[in-house]
């Protein structure tokens, strides 16, 4: 079979032309010719970047006829003529090759409104968690986080206290047990327990509304208690407090009044901050809470360490001081080659205290250095993801194109990637990779998740976990040693001359960045695959809330 | 938009499960395009003649297929065929020069 051939057939195939004849050559020779699979894959992109085009120009021409022609009195239903051409339709079980025989409409998904995340309605959020203090919810299997965005709707808070700031400023401690439910970003309703507000100038009028009453503040400082049993209370600690409830006028109260309200009766009462947890206390208690949570994680991050197969382990704790390197903790770490930050910042981790690195701008990263191949591989990240751009962003990635590099990433829909390069040295189609399912949606972006990717050469299997359970294994045919020679966290470097045969332009313009945007406290890269238990071991000592069992730490190591 | 492809598209056009498994192990991990490539793009298809640029339009912009291109501009589907073949040769070997030559 000739080439010229192989490119006529593979035209005719892109323009839907074949003949039943035609189709069957072309399924003989892809099925035979590596090298009539890579012509199928080039034609491929290219007839992609075409239709890219061709659908931006399109937007572009219906946007400029709409706003050249004037509107008629009646707008006719306008005739859509554009239709869903068709491309072959892979069975799920080969989810991968849905790309190689879609790899023509595989682009329309650049359409912002066909990503998977764009069909839902995003809740809007009108308030962060600021702080928790050994916080137990009724109503969240996997907890709150610090940090975490809250859209309307019920907090049910069984025991512990938390810190809430809702977006026009106002900022209220709550305490367990408390039913709490956030209106709009200026107000709540308190089903019941106690909350004490601080109001600043711009959230006056900020509102906690009950059954029986509301307490409208002006820029104040107040508390409001409402026990399951016994009568409600109102505390003005600083400023003015409008209380609204039978009475048809608003009663004001000030600097150190206080009332209780029994059966519509208004008595006055001593005012007492005491009865109330201020941000100073909670924050005492969080850090007494945290200093146990850190303890238990230190032990088992240790045993991680000194793992047998630890290649990697970066826990970004210790001394920083002025340098911009970070050690290397595995006990199998390449003497004297620590990590090397570049641009990003030390920020806090998945708790306060714990150091963590924050990814922001384009250019940051760290990089490290791993020579060596080997037959299996585990990869294992907390991290906190704040964005999800239009674009991939790298998590540990080889650098360039080379056989047996591995990459590991958050794909532009939010699914965990795992590559490994099989094919010639910087050819950009010798990929196999496995994504999950997507994990990184707008309702967990800012929340601490636990991430690992497993690849077992006996089985020739990768497997993805999330926060300490499966979600999704593949064979990637990978007949060679894995590699990452010299490598990034967070970011991607490719050689000299690679970026655009890899559809990349260099980093000089926005959407050829693939860096991270989030936060990495704890990364660990090991060269043997982690059975399923050991790997929900990592998760559960680790993650945030609950203080994890004596007995984890002990089977870690 | 798999689904709306799976009920349009016509069984016979389909590849064999078998071939597109064989594709699949050579897929690639993440191929995206940069503004950059488009704009060379754009630029190139100004140096397509007219009617192999109203032939590109019809299929690329408006997602025509071959047949209803040849009846809008009267030709032969061979004819449309052979035109945007052409055209995707000239447009690949234009953006690639472009980029060679913003990237050398």
């Amino acid at each position: 079979m000739s080439d010229e051939r192989t490119q006529l057939l593979l035209q005719r195939y892109f323009d839907q032309v074949l003949t039943g004849e035609e189709r069957s050559e072309l399924s003989t020779m892809l099925l035979a010719s590596p090298r009539a699979r890579e012509e199928f894959w080039e034609l491929a992109r290219w007839n992609a970047l075409i239709r890219q085009w061709g659908e931006a120009e399109w937007g572009r021409q219906d946007a400029e006829s709409l706003t050249l022609r004037p509107l008629p009195a009646v707008p006719p239903a306008r005739k859509v003529e554009r239709k869903v051409v068709p491309f072959p339709r892979p069975s799920w079980k080969i989810g991968v090759a849905a790309l190689a025989a879609a790899a023509v409409v595989a682009l329309f998904v650049s359409v912002p409104s066909l990503l998977p995340w764009n069909h839902r309605v995003q809740p809007i959020s009108v308030a962060v968690l600021t702080h928790s203090a050994d916080a137990v919810w009724a109503d969240s299997g996997t907890g709150r986080q610090r940090g975490e965005s809250l859209a309307p709707g019920w907090l049910h808070l069984k025991s512990g206290a938390v810190q809430i700031e809702f977006s026009r400023g106002a900022r209220v401690v709550l305490e367990g047990p408390a039913e709490f439910q956030l209106l709009t970003d200026n107000s709540a309703f308190l089903g019941s327990g106690k909350l004490r507000a601080q109001v600043p100038d711009p959230a006056h009028g900020f509102t906690v509304k009950t059954s029986a009453f509301a307490v409208v503040d002006y820029g104040t400082e107040f508390g409001c208690s409402l026990p399951i049993s016994g009568a409600p209370q109102i505390h003005v600690f600083n400023g003015l407090v409008g209380l609204q409830g039978s009475q048809p006028t608003e009663r004001k109260l000030r600097q150190n009044q206080a009332v209780e309200i029994d059966k519509d009766q208004v008595h006055d009462i001593p005012a007492r901050r005491d009865q109330f947890l201020s941000d100073e206390e909670l924050a005492k208690r969080e850090r007494a809470s945290v200093l146990g949570r850190l303890a238990a994680w230190h032990a088992a991050s240790q045993a991680l360490s000194e793992h047998p197969a630890a290649l990697v382990h970066l826990d970004f704790e210790g001394e920083r001081g002025w340098s911009r390197n970070i050690p290397n903790r595995a006990w199998r770490a390449v003497p004297g080659s620590p990590a090397s930050m570049v641009g990003c910042q030390f920020n806090d981790g998945r708790w306060p205290g714990k150091g963590a690195i924050e990814f922001t701008r384009p250019d940051d990263r760290l990089r490290l250095n791993l020579p060596g191949g080997y037959e299996s591989m585990t990869l294992l990240a907390w991290l906190r993801v704040d964005t999800l751009p239009d674009r991939p962003q790298s998590l540990v990635m080889a650098d360039g194109l080379g056989t047996g590099d591995v990459q590991w990433y958050i794909s532009r829909w939010g699914e965990l990637g795992f590559g490994v390069h099989i094919g010639k040295n910087g050819d950009p189609t010798g990929w196999r990779y496995h994504h999950s399912e997507p994990l990184f949606t707008p309702e967990t972006l800012g929340s601490w998740v636990c991430i690992a990717s497993v690849y077992d050469n006996a089985t020739d299997t990768v497997t993805h976990y999330f926060n300490g359970q499966a979600i999704g294994a593949d064979k990637l045919g990978v007949r060679t040693l894995l590699q990452l020679e010299t490598f990034e966290i967070g970011n991607w470097a490719l050689r000299d001359g690679e970026q655009w045969r890899a559809g990349i332009v260099p980093r000089s313009t926005k959407d050829s960045a693939r860096n991270l945007q989030g936060r990495i406290d704890e990364v660990a890269v090991l060269s043997a695959p982690l059975s399923a238990e050991e790997i929900r071991q990592f998760y559960e000592i680790g993650k945030i809330e609950q203080p994890a069992p004596t007995a984890l730490v002990k089977n870690l190591r | 938009m798999l689904q709306t492809l799976e009920k349009h598209a016509p069984v016979p056009e389909r590849l064999a499960p078998e071939v597109l498994e064989a594709l699949a192990s050579h897929g690639t991990a993440e191929t995206w395009y940069s503004e950059e490539q488009i704009q060379h793009l754009a630029k190139c298809m100004e140096g397509l003649a007219p009617k192999a640029r109203a032939a590109v339009e019809l299929r690329y912009q408006q997602a025509h297929r071959p047949p209803e291109i040849a009846s809008r501009l009267g030709w032969t589907v061979e004819s449309v065929h052979v035109a945007l073949s052409r055209a995707r040769v000239f447009l690949r070997d234009c953006v690639t020069q472009r980029m060679l030559a913003a990237h050398p």
